[in-house]
């Protein structure tokens, strides 16, 4: 089993006697990019910055990188990770090296730093430009040149693409997605949007009213995803009875079977005198996963 | 040392040292219409400006104090920075960074308006010059209310991103401390601006049959001043802590 970057045990965080966490357990593999999804409010960003030590869990344990988070270490674990939580940081009277560099300088780091962590995310030539005059885009670049400032081990993303247009978004997945190659680092990255968390990650966690529904592999909840045969004949009713299948939106579905079953139950439907119309094989996508576990329908 | 560079760093085009200068020469000019009225040379001159510029203080050093807390936390809650700034130093050093911050500016500004005292009776001729100790004295005096109020209005600019607050408290101590200034002693220590009154060495008598004003010198307020020291160490040990335990 590959090393964990951040394990989570019993993460729980109550605000007024209401669990907006509840008892998380967060097992992030490094090297991976961990898309972690959930619906708004779903307590994505609280479980982040109980990570990060920003906010006190009320119950629960937190390990990054291998060493326990307390008040003590956490300065000293928080050396290897960069974060963007919630909207990025930046002084918008000041240009985006001047940014960095109160970074830098509180990361310790040389100068060079900078140069290529503006490199890294396209910015090195905005030159004396203030960052007030920044697009979103820039802005939210900004804010991730920041939290890779250093090449940390591990880097905690909040919704990175909030606010970017397409092109943006293009960049910042390809950028994410590319990070663990580049650099070594592993990625947290949390998202309400399936689409974009499928298209950067490798790994899954499902939140869903503060509690993780599912976690693991993306592969592992693909294959999860039901196969079935959709049918529709010139009488519904009797073939329903006959193939065992549910009516369903105007077609008939079966559990999946392989080519030969096909062929006997479309010749079952011709001797009984029932006309097929058309046979479709359909697959779950993983949105419909998504909605079951978020809806808590389970898989 | 390297928190409070990053401060300064922070302010970066936002012309604090500009305002530094302007309050100062803007306490400066009100007291120089005083020492206008003083004949060259006179006796007691020196004494009405020492007398006359924590008046002044008490309205406008309180306000700059203000002004500066706010802007130095303004600063962070603009750029939503604390997230990230607390993954990367203590609350405590980045609490401490700030009132430093203010400390520097407070003091580069009081000193300002020290010189520029020593300057105005000089170049009136005044009797009673004072000499450099009796200077350092008189700008710890309008150091010590100022920092105080910078600590009071830190404590409120760090709580709320909108400084509509602290630049409302700091406003409201400028009038309590000038208006504390005609209530007994009792009054004005209740009132971190009150000190500057509180902690002048001189004072006035104004004989209303013979209209003669006349200025005297009274002891060293250790105690106002250990009081003081108190209400100050006390604002930020509890902002300090609330600051330190703040989830964002």
């Amino acid at each position: 089993m590959a090393e964990l970057a951040i394990a989570t045990s019993g993460l729980t965080k109550s605000y007024g006697g209401v669990r907006v966490v509840d008892n998380v357990k967060l097992r992030v593999p490094e090297g991976s990019v961990y898309g972690f999804l959930g619906p708004n409010g779903a307590g994505k960003s609280t479980t982040m910055k109980m990570i990060l030590g920003l906010v006190r869990p009320t119950d629960g344990r937190v390990d990054v990188l291998g060493e326990r988070m307390e008040r003590k270490n956490r300065l000293e674990v928080l050396a290897h990770v960069g974060s963007l939580i919630e909207s990025p940081s930046c002084y918008k009277h000041l240009t985006a090296r001047e940014n960095l560099d109160v970074v830098r300088r509180l990361k310790g780091l040389p100068a060079s730093a900078i140069d290529e962590a503006l490199e890294t995310v396209g910015l090195a030539n905005t030159g004396k430009k203030l960052a007030g005059q920044f697009s979103l885009g820039m802005k939210q670049r900004l804010g991730l040149a920041a939290a890779l400032l250093g090449n940390p081990r591990l880097v905690l993303l909040d919704e990175p693409t909030n606010g970017l247009d397409p092109e943006g978004i293009h960049e910042m997945r390809a950028l994410v997605r590319a990070l663990p190659q580049t650099h070594g680092t592993t990625v947290l990255v949390s998202s309400h949007l399936l689409a974009e968390v499928e298209q950067m990650a490798d790994h899954l966690g499902i939140i869903s009213r503060g509690q993780m529904v599912w976690q693991g592999p993306l592969e592992r909840l693909r294959a999860r995803a039901r196969r079935q045969l959709a049918f529709r004949t010139t009488d519904d009713a009797r073939a329903a009875a006959l193939l065992g299948a549910s009516a369903q939106d105007g077609w008939l579905l079966a559990p999946f079977a392989g080519d030969e079953a096909v062929a006997h139950s479309s010749l079952a439907l011709a001797r009984a005198g029932i006309g097929v119309v058309r046979i479709e094989e359909r697959s779950e996508s993983i949105e419909d996963l998504f909605l079951a576990l978020t809806e808590g329908r389970g898989l | 040392m390297r928190a409070l560079s990053l401060e300064f760093a922070k302010l970066r085009r936002k012309n604090v040292w500009l305002i530094c200068l302007g309050v100062a020469a803007l306490c400066l000019m009100w007291v120089a219409t005083d020492a206008a009225r003083a004949a060259q040379g006179a006796p007691d001159g020196t004494a009405s400006l020492l007398y006359m510029t924590p008046l002044v203080n008490a309205i406008v050093l309180t306000l700059f104090a203000a002004v500066v807390s706010s802007r130095l936390c303004e600063t962070d809650h603009e750029a939503q920075a604390l997230k990230e700034l607390l993954c990367l130093q203590r609350p405590g050093s980045l609490f401490a960074a700030k009132l430093a911050c203010s400390l520097v500016l407070i003091t580069a500004t009081v000193a300002l308006e020290t010189a520029g005292i020593a300057a105005l009776a000089s170049y009136k001729g005044f009797a009673d010059q004072v000499g450099i100790a009796g200077l350092a004295a008189f700008a710890a005096c309008q150091i010590g209310p100022t920092f105080t109020v910078a600590a009071v209005v830190q404590a409120v600019a760090l709580r709320w991103e909108n400084q509509f607050a602290s630049l409302a408290l700091g406003l409201s101590l400028s009038l309590a401390g000038l208006f504390s200034l005609f209530f007994p002693p009792a009054v004005q220590r209740l009132v971190p601006s009150g000190y500057f009154g509180l902690l002048s060495c001189v004072r006035m008598d104004w004989d209303s049959v013979a209209h003669v004003t006349s200025f005297y010198t009274v002891p060293f307020a250790w105690g106002d001043a250990a009081l003081l020291a108190a209400i100050c160490a006390a604002v930020i040990a509890v902002s300090a802590t609330w600051f330190s335990r703040k989830e964002l």
